[in-house]
């Protein structure tokens, strides 16, 4: 009884019974092995191009071994597990007497890119990462071309298996943090990972967040800038979205177009950002506390104008204000879901019947289609989406303090959101801290 | 880090509108108020100066640790406790008075009992934070109100409703000895450096504060404009009628062209800003100071919370029993004790500095 026939069986047993797994065997005057493999993700053409068809023009087996083994990627296995592994990610196993070879023959079907979606600029750089992760990495090597830098992959999630690569430049990075993050994605156990995301939730010991500590991006120049300073890119095998760590709250507020635009320009940009963050975190709750609590703060006319305004108004100035904020979301998330072709409804429907109706109805005043308006076009300033969902979220508990102590509540509220903030780390890395200067 | 030495000081000489200095030296005005400010300024700056160099010499080391080395139980533990009571009547006195000047000019249709309760849960949240995050969030706060405030500070030195000649007929009161009074309310705007008591533990290896001149300049800047400014604007007998002269001084202005056409509405929205960062730092440093006195096995988070909430309590229960006047008294009583505590916390730090060099 041969190794091979023994460990042939296990693979065939692990594999099981599946219509999609493919063992055949070849016959030629001068030898016969077999292969194994899966045919959805093997490429059916490298295959017969640089197996099949030398198989039939060698005269002896180890000229053909010899042939294979020039191949990049091509090796022996560890072990049975190993080649299992393998297998399951593409490769052919070639069956010889007493050994076995595996071959890659891998195909990926969502290798092609595309424009960045998310993120996009006006100038500078347009194709976002694949969802392939030999391509994303092929983009980074093409854009970054020094020789510090490193690229380490590891495995994980128990039944997704899915590859994840940290990439750094060794002059820069800061091995603390390095170390740190190693560390934790040892310890990390989970069966599935789909998106970076959920792996933020994991690297983070807190169970409920907010604010995202690490930057989420599909584009590879924001990867090379961040990797140049210093920082650690999450590469995740099967999504077009990288992680970039350690980050602080002011990198969520720059978008690439700074650096791509005129000087200038790009300042101008930025300061236009942090309006938008504070009207969309400011707007509603003043609304609530200027009309129902301290009216008088403004000067006459304005408080007159908005008085008129909410004459009509059956219901106190929190409910109006929820009222519209609530319908705003649902309008949100409704175009955010909806297919493409009906997408332009969403929009009609709501601008139209909610902003014209409700106001002549008399249930909304038009001072609050102005500022609910306002307030959803800055909160979409923010480059990075996952802060603008933060943000998103952070007006109610500001509305609800406004509603109980007028505008002091809202003072308060600001000055507790600094100091949460200030209080985050991003792997020991204050996360607010105004003057912050990079190593 | 050191610029954070800078904004404890300036922080402390921009929140003693709200504590009371303006009105203790105006009440004094004709007794020696003016006198008062002109020493205040070489003492103040003499004790920063003498604190500062001492503590310095003991880089990454606050008072609790720097007694804990040099003096003997029976001085520290007393010594501790004092100073923990100092703090924390620091931070008392600012939360109290601040909340009734919110309920008095901005929200009188709230209970005053739920705008104490709301500052204390902010402040106590924030006091239990580490230091750094305590520091940051005080830079943050400093760095987007001080604009404004000076803004302010510029309208009310070039209103038309200012009057120099009573600033002047002020002056002219120079050669009357001042009274304790008078002297602890001057001093008290240079105090900011006593946070440093704690703060030392972060403020980096540089042995010596570069620009510590420029202190005494802003100082007497600052106690000018805080003592004058409303004397200008009310005139020198009528302004003693105010019981929060500088509240009602920014009433007096307002911004033509503006959205908020009242400046009190701004000033006092800085001032919510400064004065509860003012005393976020003084119960950081008391909860630090109470940590330091507890033997130290293991750093448990309930502790805080509990200390926090006994002193959130007693400010709770202590914010019933003060009306205007009290208060006034409490803050009078509290910035003399504090003079004299401040010079007896700068003598133990110097001698022991002292102590050492030999």
């Amino acid at each position: 009884m041969d190794l091979t026939s023994q460990n042939k069986q296990w693979l065939l047993d692990k594999l099981g019974p599946s219509d999609d797994l493919e063992h055949r065997t070849m016959k030629s005057p001068h030898m016969s092995l077999e292969l194994l493999f899966i045919t959805n993700i093997c490429d059916s053409v490298v295959i017969r191009e640089e197996i099949i068809q030398p198989f039939f023009q060698m005269h002896n087996e180890i000229d053909f071994e010899n042939y294979l083994l020039s191949f990049p990627g091509c090796d022996r296995p560890a072990s049975n597990v190993d080649s299992l592994n393998k297998i399951m990610s593409g490769f052919v196993a070639i069956l010889f007497q007493d050994h076995i070879l595996l071959f890659q023959a891998a195909q990926i079907k969502a290798a092609a890119l595309s424009d960045a979606q998310v993120e996009a600029t006006i100038q500078g750089p347009q194709t976002a990462f694949s969802e392939h992760i030999d391509t994303n990495l092929n983009l980074i090597r093409f854009r970054y071309k020094n020789s510090s830098l490193r690229v380490e992959s590891r495995e994980i999630g128990r039944l997704s298996r899915s590859k994840l690569c940290l990439l750094y430049d060794d002059m820069n990075v800061d091995h603390e943090v390095l170390d740190q993050l190693k560390k934790k994605l040892d310890h990390i156990k989970v069966d599935n990972l789909q998106s970076v995301t959920e792996l933020h939730q994991l690297l983070t010991k807190q169970k409920y967040t907010l604010f995202p500590t690490f930057i989420n991006t599909e584009r590879p120049d924001r990867a090379i800038l961040n990797i140049s300073q210093g920082k650690i890119i999450i590469m995740l095998e099967g999504t077009p979205f990288v992680l970039i760590l350690p980050a602080v709250f002011f990198d969520f507020y720059s978008a690439m177009d700074d650096n791509y635009q005129l000087s200038l320009v790009g300042y101008f940009l930025q300061c236009l950002r942090y309006v938008a963050l504070f009207l969309s975190l400011v707007l509603p709750a003043a609304y609530v506390a200027l009309t129902a609590y301290n009216p008088e703060i403004f000067r006459v006319q304005l408080a007159l104008s908005i008085a008129g305004s909410r004459a009509s108004v059956p219901y106190p100035a929190y409910v109006e204000v929820l009222l519209m904020l609530g319908l705003m979301e649902l309008l949100l998330e409704a175009s955010i879901r909806l297919p493409k072709s009906v997408g332009s409804t969403a929009t009609t429907v709501g601008g139209l019947i909610l902003g014209q109706a409700a106001t002549s109805a008399g249930l909304i005043s038009n001072i609050m289609i102005i500022i609910v308006s306002t307030v959803a076009i800055s909160n979409f300033v923010v480059p990075v989406n996952s802060m603008s969902f933060a943000m998103r979220i952070m007006k109610y508990p500001l509305v609800l303090l406004a509603s109980m102590l007028g505008i002091t509540g809202l003072v308060l509220g600001l000055i507790g959101m600094i100091s949460y903030l200030t209080n985050l780390r991003s792997f020991g890395v204050p996360y607010l801290r105004i003057f912050f200067y990079r190593k | 880090m050191y610029r954070y030495f800078y904004y404890l000081v300036f922080l402390n000489m921009l929140a003693n509108i709200i504590l009371f200095a303006p009105r203790i030296l105006i009440s004094h005005r004709f007794e020696g108020s003016m006198m008062a400010v002109v020493l205040s300024i070489p003492l103040g700056f003499t004790l920063l100066y003498v604190f500062v160099t001492s503590i310095r010499k003991f880089t990454g080391l606050g008072l609790p640790e720097i007694l804990k080395n040099h003096t003997p139980n029976w001085f520290r533990i007393p010594a501790l406790l004092f100073f923990i009571t100092i703090w924390f009547f620091a931070g008392v006195i600012t939360l109290i008075s601040f909340s009734e000047i919110t309920k008095k000019f901005i929200n009188p249709d709230i209970s005053s009992m739920i705008i104490v309760l709301a500052f204390i849960i902010l402040v106590g949240f924030i006091a239990r934070l580490r230091s750094e995050t305590v520091l940051f969030s005080t830079e943050i706060l400093i760095v987007m109100n001080v604009p404004f405030i000076i803004w302010v500070l510029y309208k009310a030195v070039t209103n038309p409703s200012m009057n120099y000649d009573a600033c002047m007929e002020i002056a002219t009161h120079i050669w009357n000895m001042p009274t304790w009074d008078s002297l602890a309310a001057g001093t008290y705007i240079f105090t900011g450096y006593t946070n440093l008591a704690i703060f030392n533990r972060l403020m980096g290896t540089t042995k010596k504060m570069p620009f510590l001149w420029t202190i005494p300049i802003v100082g007497s800047c600052v106690l000018a404009t805080s003592f004058l400014i409303p004397i200008g604007f009310h005139g020198t007998i009528n302004v003693n009628s105010y019981m929060y002269p500088w509240i009602s001084t920014s009433d007096s202005m307002r911004v033509e062209f503006g959205l908020v056409e009242r400046v009190l509405f701004i000033f006092i929205y800085l001032y919510t800003n400064i004065s509860l960062a003012g005393s976020f730092i003084h119960w950081h440093v008391c909860l630090e100071l109470i940590k330091s006195l507890m033997p130290r096995k293991k750093e448990k988070s309930y502790f805080s919370w509990a200390v926090i909430g006994i002193m959130g309590l007693i400010t709770y229960l202590l914010s019933y029993l003060f009306n205007d006047e009290s208060l006034y008294k409490t803050g009078v009583l509290f910035l003399n004790i504090r003079l004299a505590s401040e010079m007896l916390l700068v003598f133990v730090v110097f001698m022991i500095a002292r102590r050492i060099k030999r």
